[in-house]
């Protein structure tokens, strides 16, 4: 993992140069995408570091979304909004990211998770563009934090009654399921929850995600949501047994807050306010799969974290390419773009096939193991989770006809078609969406 | 072979101090041949003696060098890379296509599709057909209940127990 971190390093060493920082994490995309000829659960090992399946499947897709952050960002480097201020903190919060989710012990795992609190404000508040960021700002900060504190309490008691954090050697777990135990399972969940997120916990997510400039909404939609769904792959290992008694709390939440929030997205006039709470319904059921603890949930909710990360970021990027040309990120205003914009229509259309799991993208594969994994623990919840499907179709269907299909605005009169760079960026979200079904046995990791 | 040409085609226009005529007279610009310096000599005259008065200075050979604008910038659409200088947009594309198509999706791909038996799923699948195939040989029932024979198994008498609690 090291030959990451010092590529990372030395690239910060030339943020005064754009062009480079462009090639230079293209080629790190290249250098991690090589490693996946991978035959052992635990590779890279070193220096307090590992990556397994899980953790490989997540580092390539943060480089990958963070290459993508820098290209779709040609608006900073026009305007010289601070270039090299801006290329610093996107390079920070990939290295923060990296170690997130190569860190063996569990205390550096949290350490990570939390510094890449800092980088994301500092990216909200400095590029952003409406005064309601600062809100915005200080309702992420704070939800991550109260809900993480906790966190860090239990996994010092963890070190107190195991002996050590590494996450190979917790596997006993806590045995017991009342009491301390049960206090200790919420400690440690709650910070995840609020991470992923979960529906009642869910608020920062639609303000963070609007406020924040493209680059900050593709890594939040497109990293920092799975974070949560990787720690608590890891965290739920260690608490099975209180788990078992309490999954019908996130998988109610999960799947109904899912629904409703749906129904929310229908309402929806901001472009980016629709991608914001359409990641809240699929999140909400990767919790639920993941909560399940079956070998079925566990796949489904990395395909579709793998899924969502691609396919939400691509539509962020896609929303602010309309906004860099009409000012605006409204429904009302922006409609119409098959007329003015007709080769976006493509990248458009795929990234929405994408968001409603339709075949042949990632997404259908993953969304159909954790409809497999969920109806497996109860029959009842067929029902809701096929309102959820059915309602992510439609508030998708509707983003898409209602920008894309009719009349365009009056006050329009031409915008380009689409820049090469603004191609690149949509070709690298859509192509490995929709291609990597064809290998899904690289996606899925029966750990 | 298209590629190299239209590449370097490319490079020698935005780069035009790459194959200037050197120290020639003439240089190539768009096609078309300039004189790129003029040397003009100048004449000296004796004073016209039913002139008037004009004192025309004695004229040393001088060099005017005139030089003509070689190269016309041409109004040019940017890729998207870069909005101020043509050679740093079209450098940055063709790096950004190299190592992020050519590279990392279809040399990548390629790899990832024909990665031998990866994570041992085919080896995984074989060892469970021979496994089925040699439960059918013995009789033995295709996916049994228990995963060690009943016979192995020595469970503690009621006495040893005692108090220990059993947790199923």
């Amino acid at each position: 993992m090291l030959k990451f971190l010092v590529f990372n390093l030395v690239l910060m060493g030339f943020v005064s140069n754009w062009s480079l920082i462009q090639v230079g994490l293209s080629m790190m995309c290249f250098m991690g995408l090589l490693m996946m000829n991978h035959d052992f659960c635990s590779f890279c090992l070193g220096y307090m570091m590992s990556v397994d399946y899980l953790s490989y499947i997540l580092i390539v897709l943060s480089v990958w979304i963070v290459m993508l952050m820098v290209f779709s960002s040609t608006v900073v480097k026009k305007m010289g909004n601070f270039c090299v201020g801006f290329l610093s903190v996107n390079l920070i919060l990939l290295m923060v990211l990296v170690l997130t989710f190569s860190s063996v012990n569990y205390l550096m795992f949290y350490i990570s998770f939390e510094s890449s609190l800092v980088p994301m404000l500092v990216l909200i508040l400095g590029w952003g563009y409406q005064p309601e960021r600062i809100q915005a700002g200080i309702y992420m900060l704070f939800y991550t934090l109260f809900a993480s504190l906790p966190l860090l309490v239990s996994l010092l008691s963890l070190y107190k009654s195991e002996g050590s954090l590494n996450m190979g050697l917790l596997l006993s777990g806590v045995i017991g399921y009342q009491g301390t135990s049960l206090l200790w399972y919420f400690c440690s969940v709650l910070a995840f929850m609020v991470k992923l997120p979960l529906f009642m916990f869910h608020l920062w997510l639609p303000k963070a995600h609007v406020e924040a400039p493209v680059a900050g909404s593709m890594v939040l939609a497109g990293v920092l949501l799975k974070l949560g769904g990787y720690g608590l792959i890891r965290i739920l290992g260690v608490f099975s047994e209180v788990n078992k008694m309490f999954c019908w709390v996130w998988v109610s939440l999960g799947i109904l807050g899912g629904v409703i929030v749906s129904l929310m997205c229908l309402r929806q006039v901001d472009m980016k306010s629709l991608i914001a709470y359409s990641s809240v319904a699929h999140m909400g059921l990767v919790l639920s799969g993941l909560v399940v603890m079956g070998g079925w949930g566990l796949n489904g909710a990395v395909v579709v974290m793998v899924g969502h990360g691609l396919c939400s970021s691509g539509l962020f990027c896609l929303a602010n390419m309309v906004y860099e040309r009409l000012g605006s990120r409204s429904l009302m205003i922006s409609k119409g773009l098959l007329n003015v914009m007709p080769n976006m229509g493509l990248w458009w259309f795929l990234l929405v096939a994408g968001n409603m799991a339709a075949p042949p993208t990632l997404n259908l594969m993953g969304e159909i193991s954790l409809i497999i994994s969920v109806v497996s623990w109860s029959k009842l919840i067929m029902f809701s989770v096929g309102m959820l499907s059915f309602f992510s179709a439609c508030y998708t269907l509707y983003m898409y006809s209602l920008s894309q299909h009719g009349l365009f605005l009056n006050a329009l009169f031409s915008c380009c078609s689409g820049k090469v760079v603004e191609y690149f960026v949509l070709l690298m979200h859509s192509v490995p969406l929709n291609i990597m079904i064809v290998k899904g046995s690289l996606i899925l990791c029966d750990l | 072979m298209a590629a190299l040409a239209r590449l370097s085609k490319t490079a020698f226009r935005l780069n035009n101090g790459v194959l200037k005529a050197g120290n020639g007279a003439l240089v190539a610009s768009n096609g078309v041949l300039v004189p790129r310096a003029v040397r003009v000599v100048g004449i000296s005259t004796s004073k016209k003696n039913k002139d008037t008065v004009t004192v025309t200075d004695a004229v040393v050979e001088q060099l005017k060098v005139k030089t003509e604008e070689t190269t016309v910038t041409k109004n040019w659409i940017s890729w998207g890379f870069s909005y101020d200088s043509e050679v740093e947009d079209n450098t940055v594309m063709h790096l950004t296509f190299f190592f992020g198509v050519t590279l990392c999706m279809v040399t990548i791909g390629f790899v990832w599709a024909y990665l031998p038996d990866f994570r041992m799923i085919d080896w995984a699948q074989r060892e469970g057909y021979l496994e089925l195939r040699r439960r059918e040989a013995e009789g033995l029932p295709l996916i049994d209940p228990n995963l060690i024979s009943i016979e192995k198994i020595e469970l503690p008498l009621d006495e040893e127990l005692g108090d220990t609690e059993i947790i199923i």
